[in-house]
């Protein structure tokens, strides 16, 4: 089944027939999490790095946030039975406006708070594909850990 | 012919604005109107009373209080409202559609007018700014271009995306060079062969270069133009043109917007675009 990962949101599968999906991502950053022994995995959209920016709303949407959604993720994927020794990561978004005249560089917060705490969590990153000024859309396939990027008419894999 | 006088031709062929539409929104802009008079006028519309009462009742509008009627949404709401509902309710059933030029599946392309709608007024709240009502219904049309050229001529977006990121320009930019026009200048032209008055066709032709925008528009065109720069950032509504805008530096300094205004509208923004949308699905608002 497919199943769609909205902005600000958070899914993981253990069902070899699902595949996860978040459409479009800017500056808001995808991270995947995929234990491929257990075969499980999950997939979250957040768009901003830091809550406290908004530390009322990071309650109700943690996933909004890299700093409150990410370690959620995590933990509900070990909850489930995925070890955090075997969890790789990809990560995807990040982009950034052609000329954003140093005003949002939200992507490039993104990207980097998701590496810091992926690091800190001993999780290795096995690939990216952030920056830029495309959007991405990016799939996880639950049955095999496949990563699929789209993004301006084009297809690969991460 | 050159391609920008076939998108021209092409501009004429775009169905017009419903004509009741159009009467009724130039009674609103009449100071002499009675606004019960307008409400009687608009209820002689069914389908127009419908979306309006279903846009009234989304949770953006209205809040908790049910409105049954469409007097009661112009005494409640007020005709600045009523007004953002009407071009709302006429422009939903072409904007929900798929935009082949510009890879936007269904559903996108509202998600970014009324993004934009929104963010403007969140904008407007967070830096303590007045901005006229008529914001948020530039907001709702800006990229209303984007129908002719994605739809009626369904561009080539190969071309003009080679010419961006091989030139580092912004995609209206290369627009312009491809084809002669861009989508914003598109956007206006139909805008005025619909009879809209300038105040929306002005912010609407300067949306990606406020700074040569007439100074009495001149904020309202700054509001949208950095409202939907935070949309596509996001990635709300960004089709095959993805990124590749730019933020004017002026308008930034013009409105004294820093960083933490663009996070703090965006943590609010999502929830405040499903209020908006609500109930509202494809095919809802006819």
């Amino acid at each position: 089944m497919l199943i769609t990962v909205n902005i600000s949101d958070m899914k993981v599968s253990s069902n070899p027939e699902d595949v996860l999906v978040t459409y479009s991502l800017g500056s808001c950053v995808g991270v995947t999490l995929y234990d491929p022994l257990q075969k499980i995995g999950g997939l979250i959209h957040c768009m901003l790095p830091l809550s406290k920016v908004d530390p009322e709303r990071a309650k109700e949407v943690p996933y909004m946030f890299v700093d409150t959604g990410l370690p959620l993720m995590l933990q509900t994927l070990i909850n489930m039975g995925a070890n955090k020794s075997r969890i790789v990561a990809k990560i995807a978004g990040g982009a950034v406006l052609l000329d954003d005249n140093g005003m949002f560089r939200i992507g490039e917060r993104n990207h980097i708070v998701v590496r810091k705490l992926l690091w800190k969590n001993n999780i290795l990153i096995s690939s990216e594909d952030v920056g830029g000024t495309i959007a991405r859309t990016v799939y996880l396939q639950i049955n095999d850990g496949k990563t699929i990027i789209k993004s301006a008419g084009k297809e690969y894999e991460l | 012919m050159t391609i920008r006088e076939k998108i021209l031709e092409k501009i004429k062929e775009v169905p017009a604005f419903p004509s009741n539409t159009t009467h009724i929104l130039n009674k609103i802009n009449n100071k002499e109107s009675q606004i019960l008079d307008i409400a009687k006028e608009i209820e002689m519309d069914p389908t127009l009373t419908a979306n309006i009462l279903k846009l009234a009742n989304s949770a953006y509008f209205a809040g908790p209080k049910k409105i049954s009627t469409v007097r009661e949404a112009v005494v409640l709401l007020g005709i600045n409202r009523i007004q953002q509902m009407i071009i709302a309710s006429a422009i939903f059933p072409t904007v929900v559609k798929p935009l082949r030029g510009y890879d936007l599946p269904a559903g996108e392309l509202i998600k970014h007018l009324v993004g934009t709608a929104i963010a403007s007024e969140l904008l407007g709240k967070e830096l303590e700014i007045d901005i006229p009502p008529y914001t948020f219904t530039v907001g709702l049309l800006h990229d209303i271009g984007k129908i002719v050229l994605g739809t009626f001529v369904e561009i080539d977006a190969e071309p003009i995306l080679k010419k961006a990121y091989e030139e580092k320009l912004s995609f209206e930019k290369a627009e312009k060079e491809i084809l002669g026009i861009d989508h914003s200048e598109v956007g206006a032209l139909l805008m005025q062969e619909w009879h809209f008055p300038n105040n929306l066709v002005q912010p609407i032709l300067y949306h990606h270069d406020p700074d040569n925008a007439p100074e009495e528009y001149r904020l309202v065109t700054d509001f949208v133009h950095i409202a939907s720069n935070v949309c596509l950032e996001c990635g709300i509504g960004s089709g095959i043109d993805g990124l590749n805008y730019s933020n004017n530096i002026n308008s930034i300094e013009r409105l004294n917007i820093d960083m933490q205004v663009v996070e703090i509208v965006l943590s609010k923004l999502i929830g405040e675009i499903d209020l908006f949308m609500g109930n509202l699905k494809s095919g809802d608002i006819t």
